[in-house]
C-alpha cells in the first residue's frame, strides 16, 4: 500500500482492507512498514504494542511471529512499526533484506498487507516491488496525482534497477532517475534501447515489465467527477508510459471514516454499512477476484 | 502499446476502426476532457507539451477520421479495406443515415467509375439520358418563369412535363435504366445516395451544355420570332446581363463571345426582374439558325466559368416550380467548379442540341403543336449525335467523379492561402455563390441561426467545439471550401478571441 503523498489514508485503507480480508475468511497479516510514521495500530484500535519490528529487526529475533500481535478481528494479526528508536526510519540494507526475505517466505498468512510510508524512498519502493497487488492511494487532488506519478516512476525505474545487470542497462537508468528532463521517459524509450543491443533480452524486458502492475484507490472521492479520476490516469498512464495500471476503485469522502479514528478503530467495524466502507468491501472483493478467489463464498 | 506518436488514429481515440462518426466524436469529446490541461488525471503526468502535443494528434484523428473522404484515404494508407464503409453504413443510425449514405456514396464514386468503366456503352447511354432529362428539366425551369409574364405558369408546366415524358419516351428505353442503378454495396440508403452523387457528379454535364445551348438558342431565337413571332421571348432573354456581371466575376470574365454567353445567361437566368432587350437583338443577329447550329457555334469555346453564373441565377430566383431544381443547381454548385475537359465540351454539344430544339416548341406560345413535330424530329438528330459522343461523355464524366474523390474539392472562389476563415469570409463565399441562409440551412441541416452565428462570430452563441467543428465542416463542404482548413482556422479565431458578447 503506497501512495507518495503522506496523509492520503494509507493506513486507513490498509486496516480495513485487512479487516475486510479478514472477514472474507482469509488469514490476514498487516505490516507496518511506514518505518518512521507508525500508526496501523492506532487505525486497528491496539494499544501501543508490546512488540515491534524494530524488534524483530535489532533484537534477534528470528521469527515473525514472535512480534504478531492479535488485533482482536478473527484472522487478523499485526506487526506494529518501530516505535521511538532515533533511526528505526533509517533500515540498513542488510536489515531490509533480511525483512523482505523473512516477508516474502511466511506462511501463516493468505493476505499480507505492507502500509508503506510517504515518499519515494529505496526502502518504500522495495518493500512496494515485492507486493503482488502494488496498491497505490490517491486522493482526486493534484498534489496526491503528483506524487502518485512519481512514486509509479520511481517504483518503475527502481525496478527496472533491480534487473538492469542483465540488459545492460545502468546507464540508462540512472540517467533516468537522475535528471527529471532525461531522454528516457517511457518503457518505450527503454526497451527500445535494449532492442538495439539484445532484440531477445527486449522481449523478456518487455515481459516482465508488462508485469508492473499497479492498482489505483482513489480516496476521499467527493464527486462522481472524482470518482472516474481512478480511470482516467489509467488510461492517460497507460498512453504515455505503456504501461496498464488497474482502477479498483473510489471510496467516498465519508465523515464515519474520519470519526472511526477517531474512535481508533476501524470504519468497517464501526460502520460498516457506511459508503467508505461499502467502498472498501468492493475493493477486498475485487482482490479476492483477481486472485481467483471467490468473495461471496469465502465469506463465512 | 505504442507512444502515441506511432499509435492509429484509432488506437489514439481508443475505438475500434469500425466506429461510427457518432462514436468518434464521443470518444474524441471524452479524451479531450481526460487530456484538457486543467485534468487532475494529466497533472504532472508528462511535460504539458507532450500532452499538447497528444491533444493535437487526437484532434487531427477525430478530424480526419469524421471525413469521409479522409478517412477512406487513411485507412487505405494503413491498410484497412472499405468493408468498415459497408459496416459502418449498415450500422449507422437512422439520423446519421443521410451523412453517412452520402460519405458512402462519395467513397462509392471510385468503385461506380470502375462499373461505369465497365458497363460501357449502357452507362454511356444512361448518362446520356439523364443529361437530356436535366436539360428538359432545365428547359422546364424557364418555361416556368417565361409564361408568369403571360400569366399562365401552371398551364405550360403541365405541358412542359407532358413533353419531358414524351420526349423520354422518344428518345428510347435508356431513360427508364436510370433509377435502377448498380450499386449494391451499402444497402437501400447507399444506393439513394449513390444516386444522388451520381446525378451531381453528371450534372457537369449540363453544365457547360447550359452555355451551348444558350448560344444554340440564340441562334434559334431569330427562327421562333420569325415562326411564331413569341412576344414572351424577349424577357426572358432579356434578364441576363442584370445578373450577369453581378454574379461571379468569373462569369464576366469568359464573356469574350458576346452573343452567346449573352444570351446562354438568359436561358440561365430565370430569375429576369429587368427586362433588357439588347441581348436578343444581339442573340439574333447571329444568323444561321439551323439544326446543326450548335454544331458550328459550340466551336466557339464555351467558357467554362460560366457555370457559377448559372448556380447563382438559379440560386436567386423566385421559388421555382421545377421540383428538379435544388439538385440541379446543388450540383452545379459542386461541379462548376471542376474545369470543363475537352472531352466534356465535346461531348455535351450534341446533347445541347436537344434542349435547343425543344425550346421553340415551349417558348412558341402560339403554335405549340405546329413546333412540336420538328422537335421530335431534331430530338432524334441530337439523339445520334449524343450516341456518338456519349462515351466520351460517360469516360469524362467518370474522370470528374475520380478527381472529386480523389483530390480536393476545388475552390471557386479565390481565397488567399492564408486566409482566416472568419464568419464574414464564410459568409462571402456563401454569397459568392448566390445561397441564402436558408438555402444552406436546407442542404446543410445546420439550423438557420447557427449559420448566423457562425458568419456574425457571435462565439458565445455558438455550441462547444466538437459541434462547432462538425458545423464548420459541413458548412464548408457545402462551400466547396476544403472542410480541414476552414474548421481549424474558424476554430482557432473561436478560441482565442474572447467571445463577442452581441446577439
Amino acid at each position: 500500500m503506497g501512495g507518495g503523498k503522506g496523509g492520503i489514508g494509507k493506513s486507513m485503507v490498509s486496516a480495513n482492507l485487512g479487516v475486510a480480508l479478514a472477514q472474507a475468511g482469509q488469514k490476514v497479516l498487516l505490516v507496518d512498514a511506514d518505518l518512521g510514521g507508525a500508526n496501523l495500530h492506532t487505525c486497528l484500535g491496539v494499544g501501543p504494542p508490546e512488540a515491534t519490528l524494530s524488534d524483530f529487526l535489532r533484537r534477534g529475533k528470528a521469527n515473525l511471529e514472535e512480534v504478531m500481535v492479535s488485533t482482536g478481528v478473527p484472522g487478523l494479526s499485526l506487526i506494529a512499526g518501530a516505535q521511538d528508536s532515533l533511526d528505526a526510519a533509517n533500515l540498513k540494507y542488510a536489515q531490509k533484506q533480511k525483512l523482505l526475505r523473512t516477508l516474502l517466505t511466511q506462511t501463516t498468512a493468505d493476505y499480507l498487507i505492507l502500509d508503506l510510508g510517504a515518499g519515494t524512498s529505496f526502502n518504500t519502493l522495495d518493500f512496494f516491488l515485492i507486493a503482488d497487488h502494488g496498491l497505490l492511494v490517491v486522493l482526486p487532488e493534484p498534489t496526491s496525482v503528483e506524487n502518485a506519478y512519481r512514486f509509479v516512476k520511481a517504483a518503475f525505474f527502481r525496478k527496472l534497477q533491480q534487473t538492469e545487470a542483465r540488459y545492460g542497462i545502468q546507464d540508462m537508468v540512472e540517467g533516468a532517475l537522475s535528471t527529471r528532463e532525461g531522454a528516457l521517459r517511457t518503457l518505450h524509450d527503454i526497451v527500445e534501447q535494449v532492442r538495439r543491443k539484445a532484440p531477445s533480452d527486449a522481449e523478456r524486458l518487455e515481459r516482465e515489465l508488462a508485469a508492473f502492475h499497479v492498482r489505483l484507490v482513489v480516496n476521499q472521492a467527493r464527486t462522481d467527477a472524482d470518482e472516474k479520476v481512478g480511470a482516467a490516469m489509467v488510461s492517460a498512464w497507460k498512453k504515455f508510459f505503456g504501461i496498464d495500471m488497474d482502477d479498483l476503485g473510489a471510496l467516498r469522502h465519508d465523515d464515519e471514516a474520519w470519526r472511526a479514528v477517531r474512535k481508533r478503530k476501524p470504519v468497517l467495524l464501526e460502520r460498516p454499512d457506511s459508503p467508505v466502507s461499502q467502498g472498501l468491501k468492493r475493493i477486498a472483493a475485487r482482490i479476492l477476484t483477481l486472485d481467483g478467489l471467490s468473495p461471496e463464498s469465502a465469506i463465512p | 502499446m505504442k507512444p502515441f506518436a506511432q499509435q492509429t488514429y484509432y488506437e489514439l481515440l481508443e475505438v475500434p476502426p469500425t466506429a461510427s462518426d457518432a462514436e468518434i466524436r464521443a470518444a474524441h469529446e471524452r479524451l479531450m476532457e481526460l487530456y484538457s490541461p486543467d485534468s487532475i488525471a494529466v497533472y504532472a503526468l508528462g511535460d504539458p507539451d507532450q500532452v499538447a502535443a497528444l491533444r493535437e494528434r487526437m484532434n487531427e484523428a477525430m478530424e480526419m477520421l469524421t471525413d469521409a473522404d479522409l478517412r477512406v484515404e487513411y485507412d487505405r494508407s494503413i491498410g484497412l479495406s472499405t468493408e468498415r464503409l459497408s459496416k459502418a453504413a449498415a450500422t449507422a443510425e437512422a439520423a446519421d443515415k443521410v451523412d453517412s449514405a452520402a460519405r458512402v456514396a462519395e467513397a462509392l464514386a471510385t468503385a461506380a467509375a470502375a462499373l461505369a468503366k465497365a458497363a460501357g456503352a449502357v452507362d454511356a447511354e444512361r448518362l446520356e439520358a439523364e443529361s437530356r432529362l436535366k436539360a428538359a428539366a432545365t428547359v422546364n425551369d424557364n418555361e416556368g418563369e417565361a409564361p408568369r409574364t403571360s400569366g399562365t405558369p401552371g398551364k405550360s408546366e403541365e405541358r412542359m412535363r407532358a413533353e419531358e415524358s414524351k420526349r423520354q419516351e422518344a428518345s428510347g428505353m435508356d431513360a427508364p435504366v436510370v433509377p435502377s442503378e448498380p450499386v449494391t454495396v451499402g444497402g437501400v440508403a447507399v444506393v439513394d445516395a449513390f444516386r444522388a452523387s451520381f446525378t451531381r457528379s453528371l450534372s457537369f454535364v449540363y453544365v457547360p451544355a447550359t452555355p451551348l445551348r444558350g448560344q444554340g438558342r440564340g441562334a434559334e431565337a431569330p427562327a421562333v420570332e420569325a415562326e411564331s413571332s413569341a412576344p414572351a421571348e424577349p424577357p426572358a432573354v432579356a434578364a441576363p446581363p442584370v445578373d450577369a456581371p453581378q454574379e461571379a466575376a468569373p462569369a464576366s470574365g469568359s464573356a469574350p463571345v458576346e452573343t452567346p454567353v449573352a444570351a446562354e445567361v438568359a436561358v440561365a437566368a430565370e430569375a429576369t426582374e429587368v427586362p433588357e432587350p439588347q441581348p436578343a437583338p444581339e442573340a439574333s443577329a447571329s444568323p444561321a439558325a439551323e439544326p446543326q447550329a450548335p454544331e458550328t457555334v459550340a466551336a466557339s469555346p464555351a467558357p467554362e466559368p460560366d457555370a457559377p453564373a448559372v448556380t447563382t441565377t438559379q440560386g436567386e430566383s423566385e421559388p421555382n416550380p421545377a421540383p428538379a431544381t435544388p439538385a440541379l443547381d446543388a450540383s452545379t454548385s459542386a461541379l462548376a467548379r471542376i474545369p470543363a475537359t475537352g472531352a466534356t465540351r465535346a461531348a455535351v454539344r450534341p446533347l445541347t442540341s436537344r434542349p435547343i430544339d425543344s425550346r421553340p416548341a415551349q417558348n412558341g406560345p402560339t403554335g405549340p403543336g405546329s413546333v412540336k413535330s420538328p422537335t421530335v424530329r431534331k430530338l432524334g438528330d441530337a439523339q445520334v449525335l449524343a450516341q456518338d459522343s456519349a462515351i466520351a461523355t460517360a469516360e469524362s464524366a467518370l474522370a470528374q467523379v475520380a478527381a472529386k474523390v480523389r483530390d480536393a474539392r476545388p475552390r471557386g472562389v479565390d481565397i488567399p492561402s492564408d486566409a482566416e476563415f472568419n464568419g464574414e469570409l464564410l459568409r462571402r463565399v456563401r454569397e459568392a455563390r448566390g445561397l441564402s441562409i436558408h438555402q444552406l440551412a436546407d442542404r446543410t441541416r445546420i439550423s438557420v441561426r447557427h449559420l448566423e452565428n457562425v458568419e456574425a462570430d457571435r462565439y458565445s452563441a455558438l455550441p462547444t467545439t466538437v459541434y462547432l467543428r462538425g458545423i464548420l465542416m459541413n458548412l464548408a463542404r457545402e462551400l466547396g471550401l476544403d472542410p480541414l482548413r476552414v474548421s481549424k482556422s474558424y476554430l482557432a479565431l473561436f478560441s482565442e478571441k474572447p467571445a463577442k458578447s452581441g446577439r
